[in-house]
């Protein structure tokens, strides 16, 4: 099933004056309009789309894998795996320099950015991701699967298990390689 | 992959205020949700509430008209530009807080 829909780009940091326009102060996106209804958080977004649009659905069918599904969506935001995966952001990066995005993130996440705080807290960080993929590598994906519910094509739980490790960062677990060739790129 | 993304309908880009305007001009998509009796708030429809994300992003508050509640989602009822929208939050890791309580714990 094809969902025709248009897109508004935001800012990477604010203000986001089309939020704004809809008197909105809940500051993370993506948001979802569906008419005159939004939605705010990729999980209610998901939830939503599933729901509303039910000829094109991705979610797992059976109990058990519907479980898989939610559990891997508690995991990955919840337990704090999708902010550890945050935290995996090297010192170097040039936006760091720009004290307007420093701010931004710091008004985000309620702690300090800068680039000492940073590389101080990565061990931590590195420590949690790498024992998230020991346990997915371990588990789930241990026989080789190309998706989370051994389907031949990604669905719901694919997204919800990996929403949290950004592309590069997923292309390596698929390869196996090492997480810390990643963190030194 | 590739071809499901090459198949996928390309969104049209909106710029400046399109989709404000275009989501103010809409009608509701959803039916009323309903309050949850059963909700450990004890809220009703009606209430005055504020609502935030506890995880991040939580320095940023929205008011509104609470007008559904349900085990997944709360619906508050936002005004804009004269216009209604209706914004739904995930019930869990947002807090709800009725905005005169808020005013009398000041007192």
């Amino acid at each position: 099933m094809l969902i025709y829909f248009c897109d508004q780009k935001q800012a990477p940091i604010l203000p986001r004056p089309d939020v704004k326009a809809l008197g909105i102060n809940y500051r993370r996106i993506p948001l979802l309009a569906i008419g005159r209804d939004v939605y705010c958080d990729s999980r209610l977004i998901l939830r939503k789309l599933e729901q509303l649009f039910p000829n094109g659905t991705l979610g797992a069918s059976t109990p058990e894998d519907k479980a898989t599904q939610k559990f891997l969506e508690i995991w990955a935001v919840e337990s704090g795996v999708f902010d550890r995966a945050s935290q995996l952001i090297p010192s170097s990066m040039p936006l760091l320099n720009d004290p307007r995005f420093v701010k931004d993130r710091e008004d985000l996440t309620n702690r300090p950015w800068s680039k000492e705080g940073i590389d101080a807290n990565r061990p931590e960080a590195v420590a949690s991701i790498r024992s998230g993929f020991q346990f997915l590598e371990s588990t789930l994906l241990a026989d080789g699967r190309d998706w989370v519910l051994k389907t031949d094509r990604p669905t719901l739980a694919d997204i919800e298990g990996k929403q949290e490790v950004r592309c590069r960062l997923a292309l390596q677990m698929r390869t196996n390689a090492s997480l810390t060739s990643y963190l030194d790129i | 992959m590739q071809k499901a993304k090459a198949d996928a309908p390309k969104p049209t880009a909106l710029k400046g205020d399109a989709a404000a305007q275009r989501i103010f001009n809409a009608s509701f998509a959803e039916k009323d949700l309903g309050i949850d009796q059963a909700d450990p708030l004890g809220l009703q429809e009606g209430a005055l509430v504020e609502i935030y994300p506890l995880d991040s992003g939580s320095r940023h508050h929205d008011e509104g008209v609470l007008v559904g509640l349900s085990e997944d989602e709360a619906v508050l009822s936002v005004g804009s530009q004269g216009k209604e929208i209706r914004v739904h939050f995930p019930r869990t890791g947002f807090r709800i807080k009725t905005l005169t309580a808020r005013a009398e714990s000041k007192l």
